[in-house]
């Protein structure tokens, strides 16, 4: 039925009229973007007679103003050397190195602002000493909410990111969200729910070779991002970020997603995504609609090290699961020992990330039938493999292995019969 | 920003892919409309480059999924009721029944059936597409494939 659909929706297209309003739309746009005070023209002149008396008042007062501007300049600039005076006892050199930019930012700041009739651009106080960061933000206009947080390498009391980023537009009075240091790198105990089911891990650097974790691997890699997220991101935070595009988009695409398709426990879909920019995301998709999604601060070298450690890259992949672990029987005999290792390495050694989900199948009667519980896993001789469950679980699927292109297989007996064959002899 | 020429492209090359996502995806000519518009001038100001054709079509249509997600959203909150608009399309009762089958489905279902089956994209590109794992596309589409035939049979047989 789903191959009907294309057809069913061929005859939906685009209106003209609508088409016609796109097209208006954005040249509209363009010419508005081109000439942006075109609305502000003037339609009157009106003459007014010169007052030379107020000009001498309104010079005299432009220097006054002048004059105390570069008076608070300097005092602000001076002021700005105090992080170095803060951070002269315990130092490391990392906290020297963050006071010495810190320095450098507050001089930055000065700089890299912008005032607008439109607005102020926010300047970049990361890094900065907070009370410092709130002086420079009020200076245009600006208030500040200050929010601790753990973090693994800030230091105490100083501005580990703000809320909206450097660079967005700002109103005078718009009040700045900074996130303050509190000097602590505890975890914050995050209580990930994930179910005993089989995990998948997909690696981005490496989409060829996604994994299915031992209960030991998952384990240890949730047990690491616990213990390393220091702090919740609001989804506004990242709302704000990602904007027209999804979230992972801008995250970066992912770096490491373990996900699980839990039919027995919770009934849910879910996964716990470390990317690259440092964001680890929990999402979990239950079958009675409900959601919860979750956003955290994470350090990515240290977690992507500890991943690297864990996993060591040695295990296979296998879309429905682990057989020898589910158990399996051919031709009612339950399979033991070195052949049902061989068989389920046979169902390993594929590259599944690449086999299509195909709707039919082209054999008539299977090569293999393997039973797993209630699970039924067919094989044919034209490279597909059907996996049923019993339940008529919504993950039933066709995958076609040996011919990913959908073409006709070359040999009768393709690669995947071969090694099943070979693997129940062994 | 793109040139005006760039926008006319677009639009003829992949007006009716995007209107035809829109459309299914929110039932109603007004909203598809304006969702379509939308995507195209947030194409124009974001003015994103391309290594080919594929990648501009794929990007837009992201991002008109992203809208009509947006305007679900606010339809939800505001209640509003959509317009049964789509068997003016269809060719027969059964094409209808299925469109309209499929426009019942949840929407995140829909979305990748769509993708998929009209559009033609493969699972990784539509993983990609909507930020989600292949995993989980694959099991999207399985779920929805059964949602579908059980909604037609139900209602139109």
């Amino acid at each position: 039925m789903e191959k009907k659909l294309k057809k069913s929706t061929d005859r939906i297209t685009m209106p003209a009229e609508v088409k016609n309003n796109i097209m208006e739309q954005c040249m509209n746009k363009a010419r508005n973007d081109k000439h942006p005070n075109e609305a502000e023209q003037v339609f009157g002149v009106e003459r007014v007679q010169s007052r030379p008396i107020i000009r001498i008042v309104s010079g005299i007062a432009a220097c006054a103003v002048i004059a105390g501007a570069i008076g608070a300049a300097t005092h602000f600039m001076n002021r700005s050397g105090l992080p170095d005076q803060q951070f002269a006892a315990p130092v490391t050199d990392e906290v020297t190195s963050t006071a010495e930019e810190t320095t450098a930012a507050a001089e930055e700041v000065t700089e890299a602002v912008s005032e607008s009739a439109a607005g102020v651009n926010l300047p970049d106080v990361k890094a900065m000493a907070q009370d410092l960061a709130a002086e420079q933000l009020a200076e245009y206009g600006l208030g500040v909410d200050r929010v601790y947080v753990t973090s693994p390498k800030v230091p105490k009391g100083y501005v580990t990111h703000t809320f909206p980023e450097a660079g967005e537009v700002m109103q005078k009075g718009d009040v700045v969200t900074l996130y303050i240091s509190s000097g602590e790198s505890e975890a914050l105990n995050v209580d990930f729910a994930i179910p005993s089911t089989p995990k998948q891990l997909e690696y981005d650097r490496n989409p060829d070779c996604p994994l299915v974790l031992t209960d030991e691997q998952c384990e240890s890699i949730v047990s690491e991002i616990k213990t390393q997220v220091y702090e919740e991101v609001p989804q506004e935070e990242i709302l704000a970020k990602i904007n027209n595009v999804t979230p992972e988009e801008q995250l970066g695409f992912g770096s490491y997603t373990i996900s699980w398709n839990d039919q027995e426990e919770t009934y849910s879909w879910g996964e716990l995504a470390v990317y690259d920019i440092g964001i680890v995301k929990y999402e979990i998709e239950r079958m009675n609609g409900e959601n919860e999604l979750k956003y955290y601060r994470i350090e990515p070298a240290r977690i992507d090290t500890a991943i690297r450690d864990i996993l060591g890259w040695s295990v296979g992949y296998c879309p429905f699961g682990t057989p020898y672990k589910m158990g399996l029987s051919y031709n009612g005999e339950y399979l033991t020992g070195t052949r049902l290792r061989a068989v389920s390495n046979a169902f390993f050694g594929w590259n599944w990330i690449d086999a299509h989900v195909v709707d039919s199948y082209l054999s008539d009667t299977p090569a293999y039938e393997f039973t797993s519980g209630e699970t039924v896993i067919r094989v044919y001789e034209d490279g597909t493999i059907e996996w049923i469950h019993a339940k008529g679980d919504p993950s039933d699927s066709i995958y076609r292995v040996d011919n990913v292109d959908g073409d006709q297989p070359e040999s009768h007996c393709t690669p995947i019969c071969q090694t099943i064959e070979e693997a129940l002899n062994s | 920003m793109v040139s005006a020429d760039v926008i006319r492209d677009a639009l003829d090359n992949y007006g009716d892919a995007v209107y035809k996502l829109c459309l299914i995806m929110l039932k109603n000519h007004a909203d598809a409309a304006d969702a379509a518009q939308e995507t195209f001038i947030t194409y124009m100001d974001k003015s994103p480059l391309f290594t080919g054709a594929e990648k501009e079509k794929a990007w837009l249509m992201q991002v008109a999924a992203n809208k009509c997600r947006d305007m679900l959203r606010m339809r939800s909150r505001r209640n509003t009721v959509s317009d049964d608009i789509l068997e003016n399309y269809a060719e027969n009762t059964e094409e209808y029944g299925i469109v309209e089958a499929l426009t019942e489905l949840p929407d995140k279902y829909r979305i990748v059936m769509i993708l998929h089956y009209i559009e033609g994209y493969k699972t990784e590109e539509i993983a990609g597409m909507i930020g989600k794992t292949v995993s989980a596309v694959k099991m999207r589409l399985s779920k929805g494939r059964t949602m579908l035939r059980e909604t037609y049979r139900k209602e139109y047989m």
